[in-house]
């Protein structure tokens, strides 16, 4: 049928924009962390290698594709290869409900949201696969750790978002970003404060950034369970979580803070503007923080965040029943 | 309960002054000396000990102080220094593995002579490890080489209001050891005036001088010699460049400033061997540590 | 490999190991894309942490806020040699140490450098004399080194510029001006 080959040709082209949007965000993401955390350390970051530094992940990528294929003895041979490509594609597929501008959703479905919650716990999967694969005592200890902090704190992140489903009454994105305003006092952020900021606390704890990165501790773990990834797959492990986090950005922009609508004119660069405000504020927070014990997290998760996210859910159904 | 929930909500609190101070030094100037377009100060550079050198000889800055008596070599905790004796005191070949220094300054605080001094060779890359044992008396070969081609740089701030100190007490006292610091341009200054007007002695100037040169050049070993426990302090050759770099704010720079320039390497030559003979009785005063200036212990 | 094992035994002086550094040629290697990748690896190196000893303040020092080895690119410092390619040896190398050393060293893939910083590195410095058996006198005894830092401990300008011959070795050229050397 026509519209059916309608679909599936927008639905290509949109995984090849995705796929150009998820190499480019990190080159940006790459130069904008290093920059931050120098202007944090009161010291440049990269600045020689072409103007202001700007080349550097170029640099870095290229470097990293032209690095010995290797692969350590006795692992896992297809598990260890099939885990980098499971961090990266499947996040592909995180971006295909998110509305980038009123007529620019790659695939316009009811329940958006519930494709993305569903589909970011094969970032957990990867982690785990990569740990295990890696037959390496501390890599494993490193993937255990990902996949406790990665499903304890999926469940504050749904309670916060439903919060906003309520209040919107659909679960589609474009409908969510439809009802708030234009101006920042219209957004969702000032009728749900406490979602939000859950949804922050979870959003770092989610993307195994710090101050939650145990997975990956430098100092614990050699660097957790990708110690054993060289090259390309180092890369692409790299590469994932920068996606993440701007999948996770993206999310957080649609829900509370007005998704592509601004003061001005609305358009896909509100959008843009405002994840990668989330994302400098993640940054922010990774280098202004030391790293949590791994019990304190899961605490924090499980007796603070959850039931937090549940006392504001059941406030909100509450305060919806009676005054609204 | 409620209690321990109170005391968490402060505690965000400290999250916030956290990501206050970070926020703070984000907007804050870079620190950063974009090395190497642009370097620390020399005043830090003068405190870095760096591979040891030979000083520049007193009249010749080619040659070198050093009368082989292997007391830093046996000083030297690491074994680094192998110097080679030849016919006369003057060592044939000075060679320093640099590899096993630890710059503790045994060897320059035992040399008798003040031979040798720490450079401030900060940017000393090799790519194999011969390249580290180090020929000194070739590199002070380049050295006075240059010094001795290099234009006579201005004198130094410290220099300037030493100088008149200085300056008074040289007529009185020609040849006496008494003042150290003032016996050197006693017979100087009568050969000043015609050498201080010419940056480079030329050939027919050391010729004339040549009589009066034996005669002031005899004091020059021995009125340096009290003070040459520090290698810069020696008036003879204290080039004002040099100094800078070892931090010197003594009288040394002044009375050396008019030395400096009627010192040539040409005349040097015939002059040596009267030094050595010359007032052998003053050389016992080698030790004397009063009149070394407390600079060279590395602090800036 | 039989190397590590011989280190162990104490009074006996370390051998020049035949650490694995033999790396097949690349599966294209023409000369443009060489050069390519070249300047790509000299304006990225990522060192590992291996800082043994004192001079590894010096090398932190390097890559803090007023010597900012970021700004050459060298700025990751990654905890795994898998993702390093620049194994800067900083400080002494005690007999201990010398088989993780190695291990380390043959589990980074190539293309990678090595630079010794400081006296310690280069020859075991002060720690050598007659009669010692607990330093490796020089961890060119071990692994085959590329760039020799001297110093006790060398500056960070110093460790700087170890890291610029380094990419000079790798591309033929130096990119940065010369600092201007102080009047001495």
């Amino acid at each position: 049928m026509d519209l059916s080959l309608a679909i599936f040709v927008q639905i290509i082209a949109a995984v090849l924009l995705i796929i150009a949007l998820m190499v480019g965000n990190a080159v940006v993401m790459v130069y904008m962390e290093r920059k931050v955390a120098g202007f944090i350390q009161r010291r440049p970051g990269p600045y020689e290698v072409g103007p202001w530094g700007t080349i550097q992940a170029i640099c870095d990528s290229m470097k990293l594709l032209a690095k010995q294929l290797y692969r350590p003895g006795n692992v896992d041979l297809i598990l260890y290869y099939l885990a980098p490509v499971l961090a990266f594609f499947p996040v592909l597929l995180l971006f295909l409900p998110i509305p980038f501008g009123p007529w620019l959703t790659a695939l316009h479905i009811n329940e958006g949201i519930v494709l993305i919650l569903a589909f970011a716990g094969l970032g957990v999967l990867s982690n785990l696969l990569a740990g295990w694969a890696s037959n390496n005592k501390f890599s494993l200890l490193g993937a255990a750790r990902a996949v406790a902090q990665t499903v304890a704190y999926e469940i504050p992140m749904i309670l916060a978002l439903l919060a906003v489903v309520f209040l919107s009454g659909s679960m589609d994105l474009k409908r969510i970003t439809e009802q708030q305003g234009q101006w920042p006092w219209e957004w969702n952020i000032l009728l749900q404060p406490l979602a939000f900021f859950i949804y922050l606390v979870s959003l770092v704890g989610e993307t195994n950034r710090a101050p939650f990165d145990l997975p990956e501790a430098e100092s614990e773990l050699t660097a957790g369970f990708h110690t054993e990834y060289s090259g390309m797959g180092f890369a692409l492990f790299f590469l994932s979580e920068y996606a993440n986090m701007l999948l996770v950005s993206f999310v957080a922009a649609v829900f509370f803070l007005g998704g592509y609508k601004g003061p001005i004119a609305d358009g896909f660069w509100w959008l843009f503007i405002k994840a990668y405000a989330v994302m400098f504020f993640m940054v922010w927070i990774r280098w202004t923080f030391p790293r949590v014990r791994f019990d304190q997290l899961l605490n924090l998760n499980w007796k603070w965040l959850l039931p937090l996210g549940l006392l504001n859910l059941w406030a909100t159904a509450i305060i919806m029943k009676i005054f609204l | 309960m409620l209690k321990a929930i109170w005391d968490n909500i402060k505690g965000l609190y400290s999250l916030l002054v956290g990501m206050s101070i970070t926020g703070r030094y984000l907007l804050s100037p870079v620190e950063t000396i974009h090395f190497p377009r642009q370097v620390v100060d020399d005043e830090i550079m003068a405190s870095f000990r760096g591979p040891i050198q030979l000083t520049l000889g007193k009249k010749d800055p080619t040659q070198t102080r050093c009368i082989s008596c292997q007391m830093c070599a046996k000083a030297c905790p690491g074994h680094c220094l192998t110097v080679t004796k030849g016919d006369a005191k003057a060592p044939i070949q000075w060679l320093y593995d640099f590899s096993y220094c630890c710059l503790c300054g045994a060897c320059v605080e035992t040399c008798p002579t003040g031979a040798l001094e720490f450079s401030h060779k900060v940017y000393l890359v090799t790519v194999s490890r011969q390249e580290l044992i180090l020929d000194l008396l070739s590199d002070l070969k380049t050295r006075g080489t240059q010094l001795g081609n290099q234009i006579v740089p201005p004198v130094p701030p410290a220099a300037k209001e030493a100088s008149p100190s200085v300056a008074p007490a040289s007529p009185s006292a020609p040849a006496t050891l008494a003042a150290p610091t003032s016996a050197p341009p006693a017979p100087e200054t009568k050969t000043d005036p015609p050498k201080a007007a010419e940056i480079k002695p030329d050939a027919a100037k050391p010729a004339q001088t040549k009589e009066p040169a034996p005669a002031s050049g005899s004091t020059d070993p021995v009125a340096a010699s009290p003070a040459v426990n520090s290698a810069t302090n020696n008036p003879a050759t204290n080039n004002p460049a040099t100094n800078i770099a070892n931090d010197v704010k003594t009288g040394a720079p002044a009375q050396s400033e008019p030395k400096a320039q009627t010192v040539a390497p040409q005349e040097l030559a015939p002059a040596t061997k009267p030094e050595t003979k010359a007032n052998p009785v003053a050389n016992k005063k080698i030790h004397d540590h009063s009149s070394r200036p407390a600079k060279k212990r590395g602090h800036k | 490999m039989a190397a590590p094992e011989k280190l162990l035994t104490p009074g006996e002086p370390p051998s020049l190991a035949q650490a694995q550094s033999q790396v097949d040629p690349p599966l294209i290697n023409l000369k443009p894309v060489n050069w390519f990748f070249d300047l790509n690896r000299a304006m990225s190196l990522w060192p590992v942490t291996f800082g043994l000893a004192c001079c590894a303040i010096e090398m932190m020092s390097a890559s803090m806020a007023r010597f900012d080895i970021a700004r050459f690119g060298a700025e990751v410092f990654r905890p795994s040699v898998r993702q390093a390619d620049l194994m800067m040896v900083t400080g002494t190398v005690t007999r201990k140490m010398a088989t993780p050393l190695v291990r380390l060293y043959e589990q980074m893939p190539a293309p990678k450098y090595v630079m010794a910083c400081g006296n310690c590195a280069i020859s075991g410095g002060p720690f050598k004399f007659d009669g010692q058996y607990a330093v490796v006198e020089g961890v060119d005894q071990l692994i085959p080194v590329d760039v020799y830092v001297p110093g006790c401990p060398p500056r960070p300008e110093a460790i700087l510029e170890g890291v610029f011959k380094i990419q000079e070795l790798i591309t033929g050229r130096r990119w940065w001006p010369l600092p201007r050397e102080m009047a001495s």
